[in-house]
């Protein structure tokens, strides 16, 4: 294929893409980038922090000399928690495909359609741009900050049962303290639905306070969707804890955070400051008509 | 499309001051039970657009729709800064729900709690459930002044084209928010969703979970419902999850599943909550928007045929229940008929409803129940698919006159 020939074809696409609408040009704009931002997305991640994911990659791949070139790839992920959705954005990006194939192969059944409803729309400027906006956003997989492309789809299938059969001893060592981080209501409802002993594990957050008293507390009390990350600095969880706990008797009165968690009962909590969190790894135990803590182990303290 | 919620129209500004009303005292219900000021204690290296969701793309496409590029030339906010600017934002949707200066609060309120949703982007989630809300937030922001009701002053309530667009707007995007969704469960998992979703093991390690008040807050009692229920119960829940999501866009042009297409949602966002601990319940407030309210309002001018005994009879009983003096009956032998018929157009029984087209048949039963209190609950009915039928032969038990109207459904000349 020669130059003119490139040209030529370039001509025409130009051409046909003039003679179609606004909404055909914002669809093919969209899937071109829904198709590419997602696997540039993860070659970001790969290179993000001077290489350091790469480097565990490589580690556990091997091909050390071509996944190199890979931590000269511009990154805009930054810090830690980054995640490497792969598969999902694999989807995204062979649904990108399959919407820029789509577009072209069946362009002039498409369009049609497209024509009809753009000229319905255009009627009123902003109910066309922001229809534009909106499909846009889909097509691409941007975050608009106050729009975006719709609530993911997940499944439960790998969620397993945690119980395992057949009680387990008690090991004396549990203070009685962890019993308030226990919904025993629930402990009860559980044992009903179980024909035999069964053992499950789980976790207790205490809070001590100044004056060593002990409440039994959960991450809804920071007010954060996604609360788990903060726990991996005992510092930042601690300061975090004492800035929300004066205000812990209004938590969230009105109305549930977007992630609630569970009610814990804070009336008779004084609210003052906390000087050491104990996070808890707990076993419990039930035959079927005693409940208990069978055993208990300390994960991690957060204090000053 | 005929029938199409059709912008161009004009129309009651009723629903319009639904819109606002309800998204400002919204606003004010999760303003007053959230605390953002808690992002003021967080420290930097936490704001870096770490989820999935977010990162697609580099950050500042989204610092810049979500207005914190401020922070590129200014300090993050302190808590006292942040508390503060929640407790004005409070201040200024009590004001929009007074009606003073509403599109100016609007405005000010989409751009506040974007930027409020801006510091949960940076820092943990994609989301807090508020999206529907700032959609209307920006919907009132764009609409037109003369739309809005204020408490202190007399109201125009005329109909007029700018009441009625910005009702069409919401109505898409929340259409397009539900459906996107579902097309979404299609690419994400594959059109098999429905049969790998396993609520019953979401019920099973939710009950299991609640043990431990360290857990999200479900409801376990109705999680062994769920459990109990078992698998076919789960595909059963899912496929009425995709379904709904799917079509929910269609409450723009099928008005007479919207009831139903939005009752499933509000009990899937419930059931959500009970058993996911994820809250959603507030789009419901949004959801319930999605309804025509202006139907209770508008006028019908009703012709008929006075040849027929049965539609007479029926002409004077709506007469007589019109307790809302919405219905206008005109005998087609009135020369004012006319001017709703075109030239050669003939017909037994014809429905024409302010802002909306000719109904014949049942369509226009639809729309003279929603007029006469008496038929409210047909209106209802009505809306539950499958059940038309049923209303046929509950009209038709009831009086035959419904019969002879639904059986005249097919104009002679349309």
């Amino acid at each position: 294929m020669d130059g003119r020939m490139v040209s030529g074809s370039c001509f025409k696409v130009l051409k046909i893409l003039k003679r179609t609408s606004c909404l055909y040009h914002v669809l093919l704009v969209g899937s071109v980038m829904g198709f590419f931002f997602p696997i540039l997305s993860l070659l970001s991640r790969l290179s993000a922090n001077d290489g350091q994911y790469l480097n565990k990659l490589v580690e556990l791949v091997g091909f050390g000399e071509l996944l190199g070139y890979l931590s000269h790839f511009p990154s805009w992920h930054v810090g830690e928690g980054i995640a490497f959705p792969y598969d999902l954005y694999a989807r995204w990006s062979a649904y990108g495909l399959i919407s820029i194939c789509s577009l072209c192969l069946f362009r002039k059944k498409i369009e049609p359609f497209l024509d009809k409803f753009e000229s319905y729309l255009i009627g009123n400027k902003k109910i066309h741009i922001l229809m534009l906006f909106a499909v846009f956003v889909y097509q691409s997989k941007i975050f608009a900050g106050w729009w975006f492309h719709g609530i993911a789809g997940w499944d439960f299938s790998k969620w397993e049962s945690k119980i395992n059969a057949g009680a387990e001893k008690p090991n004396g060592f549990s203070p009685a303290y962890l019993k308030s981080a226990i919904n025993w209501e629930n402990f009860s409802l559980l044992t009903s639905t179980q024909k035999t002993p069964y053992t499950i594990s789980g976790n207790a957050l205490i809070a001590f306070t100044e004056d060593n008293r002990t409440i039994p507390i959960n991450l809804g009390l920071l007010e954060i969707v996604f609360p788990d990350r903060f726990m991996e600095s005992p510092q930042t969880f601690l300061e975090l804890i004492n800035y929300k706990i004066p205000m812990i008797r209004d938590y969230q009165s009105l109305y549930p955070e977007h992630t609630p968690f569970a009610r814990i009962d804070y009336s008779e909590f004084n609210g003052s400051k906390i000087s050491k969190v104990e996070y808890w790894d707990l076993n419990l135990s039930s035959d079927g008509s005693v409940h208990e803590i069978s055993s208990a182990r300390i994960n991690q303290v957060f204090s000053r | 499309m005929k029938n199409l919620f059709d912008y161009r129209q004009k129309d009651y500004p009723y629903h319009f001051w639904l819109m606002q009303f309800i998204a400002f005292s919204y606003c004010i219900l999760r303003l007053a039970s959230r605390d953002y000021s808690i992002y003021g204690e967080l420290p930097l290296e936490y704001f870096n657009y770490n989820r999935p969701y977010v990162s697609v793309y580099p950050s500042f496409i989204l610092e810049i729709l979500n207005t914190h590029f401020l922070y590129w030339f200014v300090d993050y906010p302190s808590t006292a800064t942040l508390y503060h600017s929640q407790r004005i934002s409070m201040l200024i949707a009590i004001l929009g729900l007074l009606g003073i200066f509403p599109r100016i609060c609007a405005l000010c309120l989409f751009l506040l709690l974007t930027h409020f949703t801006g510091f949960i982007q940076a820092t943990n989630a994609e989301l807090e459930g508020g999206t529907l809300l700032l959609v209307v937030l920006l919907i009132l922001a764009l609409s037109s002044s003369a739309s809005f009701y204020c408490l202190f002053k007399r109201n125009n309530r005329n109909r007029s084209n700018e009441n009625r667009w910005p009702v069409f707007l919401l109505f898409l995007f929340v259409g397009l928010f539900y459906t996107s969704s579902g097309l979404n469960k299609l690419i994400d998992v594959g059109p098999w969703w429905p049969f790998v979703l396993h609520l019953e093991k979401l019920a099973q390690v939710s009950i299991e979970n609640s043990l431990f008040l360290t857990s999200r807050r479900v409801d376990a009692l109705f999680c062994l419902g769920v459990l109990n229920a078992g698998y076919f119960w789960s595909v059963i829940a899912g496929l009425m999850t995709l379904v709904g999501e799917l079509a929910f866009v269609s409450i723009l042009f099928y008005p007479k599943y919207r009831l139903f297409l939005i009752t499933n949602m509000f009990f899937l966002h419930y059931f959500v909550y009970l058993t996911a601990g994820i809250n959603f319940l507030g789009s419901t407030f949004i959801l319930l928007l999605c309804l025509d309210w202006n139907a209770l309002f508008r006028k019908v001018t009703i012709i008929y045929d006075p040849g027929c005994a049965h539609k007479k009879k029926f002409a004077v009983l709506a007469k007589r229940y019109d307790w809302l003096d919405k219905l206008t009956f005109l005998s087609k032998d009135n020369p004012s008929s006319k001017n709703f018929l075109a030239q050669d157009e003939t017909c037994d029984f014809l429905v024409i409803e302010e802002s909306s087209g000719k109904k014949r048949g049942m369509d226009a039963l639809g729309v003279l129940f929603h007029k006469i209190p008496v038929l409210w609950f047909f209106a209802f009915l009505s809306k539950i698919p499958i059940l038309e039928a049923l209303i046929i032969h509950l009209c038709s038990r009831l009086n035959k006159t419904f019969l002879s109207i639904v059986s005249h459904s097919t104009p002679k000349s349309y």
